[in-house]
């Protein structure tokens, strides 16, 4: 099923393409994407009754395999769901920022974007995945740089370059793991590297690997400082691909990190060797990004950069919980991965929703917008509070886990970055909503009443987020006990 | 499902949200909703405070597969709740009046009818995730109330309000982490969960310690204990009269609570007592108490006058908690209903006089009995109940904080405390009666024969008289609510 997923966003994408009308490639994009999210969640209850899924096809040095356990699955709902749900919002958004003409494009790459993120996540051999991240690179530049204006074109290319130096160390990982372990999937690096004496002999080989695998991931996943890219590219792009940008491509690459480390190395190895110390500095530097990340956010002024800084402090989080390098630690990560998807798509259709209505981006003249825009800046606010951390949102049972990830691996001062930063997503966010509640320029510039709120079947997509955020906020059990169920299989590839 | 818990907790907050979608612009109308709402919920709270047994309890939510989110009724809730509840009848049927002076009726009454049910779950919470909950919403539901009248002055408070409460919300959240960790539970069980074994074990007894300082640091903001005190002076006074007075009188007691919960029903008083960390805490309220007291009395400004006393008093209550004894115990919550009732009285007085005669400072207040002398009666007896002189509430709530600290094992502090309530019993009747003194005999010169009786209406002087009925009466009756909180001390020491 892993295979239809991409055989079929693949073939939608070019059929959005050659269709040649906006109409149908917009009719086209919403159906395929509803498919694949129905396709991932059956193929989730496949896998979670009757285990993983592997398929394998070609032979020899381009022996290509896919294996699909509960984390791809987790990933593919990701992707499924919310690019659905993004799609769907982007029907009525994405002509204020592409051209008709362009719209065909545009959606061939965003399906190809959600196709080859598909692949990068289920590939288990390297050289899948490598053409996949590849591949992705160039569409997720693609979708930035469709808007057709200067600073875009800029800014994708920033993008790409970046990107591109990012995949080029992650090859040159691959290498000299090839070169050590003569395996080029996951399974055969994972059983050399586990083998009893390897680690001693060929550690230095894993490590100087990995640092180069984290450094191309850091690039891709804009960890701080390699994050320069980011607020360009999702800060000019269209709202839809800046949601896409950052809720989807950015988990794809660091559940293939994830994938590496705690897959192919494991938990056991990393706590007695060197790579213990390379996770240290991962840590160190998600913690860095957490902070500058909110920092870099409180002194923007316009909206939809705002969020995308945001989006530098959330990779630290995640980061973070990879670095702490314990179960709990990677699944704090990896639920943190899902709060910030949710989250942040709605943030970023609701920023777009703003633009649009109001032509205005500037933070400091969304006074009284709460009044003009009532529902869309009452989503605003629960993303706000989601991000901050209060209860009932999905932040907040994020914030739990990697405090007790924190206290569990007694990382204790860490626990220090992790409320400075909560309060610094309070700095920014709160001010947002309080000048919109309680202030009142907007209010002055259109009297009398006169309410910009786009009509609610056009907001569904973005209040169904809103509902995500909640119901992952209030009842997050399953998923939990899903995804520590599947970090076990993880962690026991190999052996 | 025990409805009748959640009940309190939701129904006001409905009612509050509804109040702009039901368009109740009508001024008659509104009141009668807002009345019956807290009526309503005010006999909620008691049916459910007489008739419930102490441990009844009920799950709403699990956030995840160890955080629920439950309510739980024990003594502490009853007395929390039963007073936030009447309190919030009595500052209801003032605000009818009072409001028509500040505008934007509709706003006020949506905050402030939605308020109390968070407050009530903030009492009913069964463990610290569901009392951190209705700590942020008690936070964002109540910084409207603060910057009401929008001017820059207000909305600036507003702003340091809610800075400072996130500050101490994340701090205490911090430390709730190493609770939970090192707590068999994070359900609030009387006497503590704490797994002392698992701390020493670990090794690292002195970081829990300083966290459980951090935690108890953090949850004093809304007390306005030091070092997180400074917003209270400047939010309490802008806010419209009737929301100082629950601000000042409830809500900061919610402070309160929260640092009883962790030290007596989370860690426990064996953990803490002889510490340095409570000698720490002893330091930090005897520091607050007469800090308050000093600024208080060199404070021109009525309302915040008030508001600097508020800061003083409600570290008479933490001093009492942080004896950690059972006499000092009984002392603070006997100063919780003192201080919730009479700092009410205060500052709806200071709001009558306002609301008329638009005098702010205390300088501006001679001869104020002769113009509203209902209002200035109930300022007078309930400032007398505030100093503790007897019979009123203050002293017999006094005299167990005295007593409690010298009966507590806490060395020096024993002296040192009482000393310090008592100098600041002095100050507090110097910067109280002044405006008494004056009010009633204005001097030589002043018009004696031109003043005119300008008292407020019944909204107003009703709420007022029952208040000082209750400040004056419950320290003559005070047996009951002595033995009641007995019977909370005798649980969790």
């Amino acid at each position: 099923m892993g295979i239809a997923i991409i055989v079929l966003l693949l073939v939608g994408a070019v059929a959005a393409w050659v269709c040649k009308n906006d109409k149908t490639a917009r009719m086209i994009a919403l159906v395929v994407t509803a498919i694949d999210a129905v396709i991932a969640v059956v193929m989730t209850m496949n896998v979670s009754s009757g285990g993983e899924q592997v398929i394998r096809f070609g032979s020899g040095f381009i022996a290509q395999s896919i294996r699909i356990g509960k984390i791809e699955c987790f990933m593919a709902c990701i992707f499924g769901i919310i690019g659905f749900l993004i799609v769907w919002a982007s029907m009525s958004m994405i002509s204020h920022d592409v051209e008709k003409d362009l719209i065909p494009f545009y959606y061939f790459l965003v399906l190809a974007l959600l196709g080859t993120l598909n692949a990068v996540v289920f590939f288990e051999s390297l050289i899948g995945v490598f053409v996949s991240i590849e591949l992705s690179s160039f569409a997720a530049a693609g979708i930035v740089i469709v808007k057709n204006q200067t600073e875009n074109v800029h800014a994708g290319l920033k993008y790409l370059s970046l990107s591109i130096l990012g995949s080029s160390l992650v090859l040159m990982g691959v290498v000299i793991l090839y070169v050590a372990t003569k395996g080029l999937d996951i399974t055969t690096i994972g059983t050399a590297i586990k083998a009893a004496g390897f680690m001693g002999e060929k550690s230095a080989y894993v490590i100087w690997a990995f640092a180069l695998i984290t450094s191309g991931v850091a690039f891709k996943a804009a960890l701080f400082p390699c994050h320069i890219w980011l607020p360009d590219a999702h800060g000019t792009a269209p709202s839809p691909s800046s949601a896409i940008l950052s809720s989807l491509v950015l988990k794809a690459y660091i559940v293939f990190y994830m994938k590496m480390v705690f897959g192919a190395v494991g938990f056991d190895i990393i706590a007695g060797s060197g790579m213990r110390i390379l996770l240290n500095v991962v840590m160190v530097v998600g913690v860095v990004a957490m902070i500058c990340g909110s920092v870099l956010a409180i002194m923007q002024t316009d909206i939809k950069r705002m969020i995308a800084y945001s989006s530098v402090a959330q990779m630290g989080y995640i980061f973070m919980g990879i670095g702490l390098g314990t179960e709990f630690g990677l699944f704090a990560a990896l639920f943190h991965i899902l709060a910030h998807a949710v989250t942040k798509s709605g943030l970023f259709l609701v920023a777009g929703s703003i633009i649009e209505q109001t032509h205005n981006r500037d933070l400091n003249k969304m006074g009284g917008l709460g009044k003009l825009m009532p529902i869309t800046m009452a989503l605003f606010t629960i993303g706000g509070l989601s991000m901050i951390g209060i209860p009932l949102f999905v932040g907040f049972n994020s914030k739990w886990n990697f405090a007790t990830g924190i206290v569990g691996s007694s990382n204790y001062w860490l626990l220090i970055p992790l409320s400075i930063s909560a309060l610094l997503n309070a700095l920014y966010y709160l001010p947002v909503v309080i000048r919109a509640f309680f202030g009142k320029e907007a209010q002055e510039i259109t009297e009398p009443f006169a309410s910009k709120e786009r009509p609610v079947k056009d907001l569904l997509p973005l209040i169904l987020l809103a509902v995500g955020v909640v119901i992952f906020g209030v009842a997050a059990g399953p998923v939990s006990d899903f995804l520590h169920s599947g970090i076990e299989v993880l962690s026991n590839i190999g052996l | 499902m025990n409805i009748a818990l959640l009940f309190p907790v939701v129904f006001p907050i409905i009612m509050g949200v509804l109040v702009q979608p039901l368009r109740l612009h009508d001024r008659k109308t509104r009141q009668i909703y807002v009345a019956t709402t807290v009526i309503i919920n005010f006999l909620v709270v008691l049916a459910n405070a007489i008739t419930q047994p102490d441990g009844a309890s009920m799950t709403l939510l699990h956030l995840n597969r160890v955080v629920d989110i439950s309510l739980q009724i024990d003594g502490m809730s009853r007395l929390i709740s039963i007073i936030a509840g009447f309190l919030w009848c009595t500052a209801a049927f003032y605000s009818f009046e009072y409001i028509k002076h500040e505008g934007r009726d509709e706003r006020y009454f949506t905050f402030f009818t939605a308020t109390v049910g968070v407050l009530i779950g903030i009492s009913y919470s069964a463990n610290l995730q569901t009392l951190y909950l209705f700590y942020e919403m008690m936070t964002l539901i109540t910084f409207p109330l603060v910057m009401h009248s929008m001017t820059e002055q207000s909305v600036k408070a507003g702003k340091k309000y809610l800075i400072y409460s996130f500050v101490g919300a994340t701090i205490a959240l911090a430390g709730f982490f190493f609770l939970a960790e090192f707590c068999e539970t994070t359900n609030f069980v009387a006497g503590g969960t704490l797994m002392l074994d698992k701390v020493t074990g670990s090794g690292h007894l002195l970081l829990f310690q300083v966290m459980v300082l951090l935690t108890i640091i953090g949850f004093g903001c809304k007390g306005g204990m030091f070092p997180l005190h400074a917003w209270l002076p400047n939010a309490h006074p802008v806010a419209p009269a009737p929301a100082s007075a629950v601000l000042s009188g409830v809500i900061t007691k919610m402070g309160v609570l929260a640092i009883i919960r962790v030290i007596y029903y989370m860690v426990g008083v064996e953990f803490l007592r002889g510490t340095w960390v409570q000698y720490v805490l002893l330091s930090l309220t005897l520091y607050t108490v007469f800090m308050g007291s000093m600024l208080a009395f060199k404070e021109k400004l009525f309302k915040k006058r008030l508001a600097y006393s508020s800061v003083s008093q409600v570290s008479y209550v933490l001093f009492g908690v942080m004896t950690m004894h059972p006499v000092g115990f009984v002392g603070a919550c006997l100063h919780i209903v003192a201080h919730a009732t009479v700092k009410n009285i205060l500052f709806l007085s200071a709001g009558a006089i306002i609301y008329r005669r638009h005098k702010t400072y205390v300088t501006e207040l001679k001869g104020i009995g002769k113009e509203m002398p209902i209002t200035l009666w109930c300022y007078s007896l309930a400032s007398i109940a505030l100093i503790g002189i007897p019979p009123t509430g203050g002293f017999e709530s006094k005299w167990f904080l005295a007593t409690g600290a010298l009966q507590a094992n806490i060395g020096f502090f024993s002296y040192l405390g009482p000393a310090v309530l008592l100098t600041s019993a002095f100050l507090t009747a110097g910067y109280l009666l002044p405006i008494m003194a004056k009010g009633f005999f204005p001097g030589e010169d002043y018009p004696y024969d031109k003043f005119q009786k300008t008292e407020v209406n019944m909204y107003m002087t009703v709420p007022l008289i029952i208040l000082t009925v209750i400040a004056v009466c419950s320290g003559i009756f005070t047996n009951p609510l002595g033995n009641f909180f007995s019977t909370i001390a005798a649980t969790i020491f």
